[in-house]
């Protein structure tokens, strides 16, 4: 146990004085070069506006939140449940996958528009936005882990009579619960992108709005302080489905380096 | 005469149970390539008596695993007549295991959970299957790991899990594909004991493919020896060793015998088969 805590307080002092290095140089080299505030902020400057806006930035902040989130969530279920039914029943594999591919094609930044159009300006046209843009990667990863399976396992099954839906059960949906994961984290950064272009586009709330109106403002300071606390919350959400990954499929083969 | 009878097949160790298991016969297989249908298997015909151990040997492609996925049902043969305890293994119900050249076992499960998987898959009674699984562990050595997972094995170890998971639902046959040909040559040697051992407890009759013609000889009551392209049966050699056989068994002149008898069926069968 000790080993294990001082390598993850030496990682952390390695990461914090590595990110305070970085951040004085760049405070350093505004200060020396004399940049205009409106193009390049002092990072001490960002820092003070993080501070004294803290309240207005959280509640952005949580707006945002709660847009990629749950966007996030339903369509994440959305494309895990389509792999599913795309993977049970083979003929949508020709009739519903080339038309959700097609879907896919469409520029989605373009969609934004026309997604405010129907679904007004409010909470909702946000969360579709978020979902559209993110159940694809879920969808086509999962449908990957579903089909990439052993022959030789299913001759297993095959050997033991099992039914197509123990075969699915006991077999295809564990063994795709990797891939899943994998569509997962490609899905959450993509979600935040979705968030931040549904608030560009329309938005009275949210960071991608506080963006939008200090980069008009020229509060470029502001526009940091907002893109620091997206950055971040994208990396919380990033880091918590990495760790429920570890907890649910610890046998996945991207934990077993060396564990022979 | 009876007695006289099972008497001497006991010490030459041919099954005392010979009402046959398994029936081929005009076994067929083909392949369409392209426009061109290869034949994997021709004219195949055997029978397996009930208890008895059985090995196929014979050159790479002759078609003994497709003959091993045909007997197990789970690829069907382009004509022909296969039964396993009088039923089409196609539509069977007797419980088959099966032992792969990988052990094949879920890497989600533990080695119990492995093991009591066809258990499941049967709507079987699920803790009485448990008692019988820690049984079959403690046989092969794998008591105390029951619930670890495969990938904490080594692979000597997860064949033997394997072979507790084909076991488990106490099939009529026991179908094994080069099982333990990716294990190094002393952890084959004490798997072929245990397998022994399993096989004496159990007297599954087992259908044993084998490129190693030592350990079809060590292993068997008779190795089929095929030929390939078409795959053909070529000869049937008994092997009258007593058992329970020991590894020096390997020394005497009458396991020297077979194996040459083997290895020269076989070298005709590849010169034979390629031109």
């Amino acid at each position: 146990m000790r080993p294990i805590v001082a390598r993850l307080a030496g990682r952390l002092l390695f990461n914090v004085s590595y990110a305070a290095l970085l951040l004085i140089a760049w405070e350093v080299l505004v200060r020396v070069f004399n940049v205009a505030d409106y193009l390049l902020p002092r990072p001490s400057d960002v820092l003070r506006v993080l501070a004294a806006q803290s309240g207005l930035l959280s509640r952005h902040a949580v707006t945002t939140l709660v847009e990629i989130m749950t966007g996030f969530a339903i369509g994440s279920a959305l494309g895990a449940a389509l792999a599913v039914t795309i993977h049970l029943v083979e003929p949508l594999r020709r009739t519903l996958l080339p038309l959700l591919v097609a879907l896919q094609s469409v520029p989605k930044v373009a969609l934004a528009p026309l997604i405010i159009v129907w679904f007004g300006i409010g909470l909702s046209a946000k969360i579709i936005m978020v979902t559209f843009f993110c159940f694809f990667p879920v969808l086509m990863n999962m449908l990957g882990g579903l089909s990439r399976i052993e022959p030789t396992v299913l001759d297993l099954m095959g050997v033991l009579r099992a039914r197509r839906w123990q075969t699915f059960r006991k077999v295809e949906l564990p063994n795709a619960l990797p891939a899943l994961f994998d569509g997962l984290k490609i899905a959450l950064p993509v979600a935040v992108i979705g968030a931040i272009v549904a608030e560009f586009t329309s938005a009275e709330r949210g960071l991608g709005h506080l963006i939008l109106v200090a980069s008009n403002q020229i509060q470029t300071d502001m526009t940091f302080a907002a893109l620091i606390v997206l950055t971040f919350m994208a990396l919380l959400l990033f880091t918590a489905i990495a760790l429920l990954e570890r907890v649910s499929v610890p046998w996945s083969t991207a934990y077993r380096k060396g564990e022979r | 005469m009876q007695v006289g009878t099972i008497a001497v097949a006991r010490s030459l160790s041919i099954p005392e149970r010979c009402a046959p298991l398994v029936e081929v016969a005009g076994l067929r297989k083909t392949y369409a390539a392209g426009k061109a249908t290869v034949a994997a298997l021709r004219d195949i015909s055997l029978t397996i008596g009930d208890g008895e151990f059985v090995a196929v040997v014979g050159p790479s492609g002759c078609g003994k695993s497709t003959l091993l996925r045909i007997i197990a049902g789970i690829s069907p043969a382009s004509g022909g007549h296969v039964r396993v305890g009088g039923e089409d293994p196609l539509r069977g119900r007797l419980p088959i295991g099966m032992v792969f050249q990988t052990p094949v076992l879920l890497p989600w499960r533990s080695i119990l959970a492995n093991v009591l998987l066809p258990i499941e898959i049967a709507g079987g009674d699920r803790r009485a299957a448990l008692e019988r699984a820690r049984e079959l562990l403690g046989m092969v050595g794998l008591y105390g790991f029951e619930e670890k997972r495969p990938y904490q094995l080594s692979g000597g170890m997860e064949q033997r899990a394997a072979l507790c998971r084909a076991l488990i639902t106490d099939p009529v046959l026991l179908l094994a594909d080069e099982p333990f040909g990716a294990l190094d040559a002393l952890t084959r040697e004490r798997l072929n004991l245990e397998l022994q051992t399993v096989w004496m407890a159990t007297r599954k009759t087992v259908i044993f493919v084998t490129h190693s013609i030592v350990e079809a000889v060590f292993l068997a009551d008779r190795v089929l020896v095929m030929r390939a392209r078409p795959g053909t049966i070529e000869r049937d050699i008994p092997v009258p060793l007593a058992r329970p056989r020991e590894l020096a068994v390997q020394d005497t002149a009458e396991f020297g015998r077979c194996t040459r008898e083997i290895r020269r069926a076989l070298e005709l069968a590849s010169t034979r088969g390629e031109a």
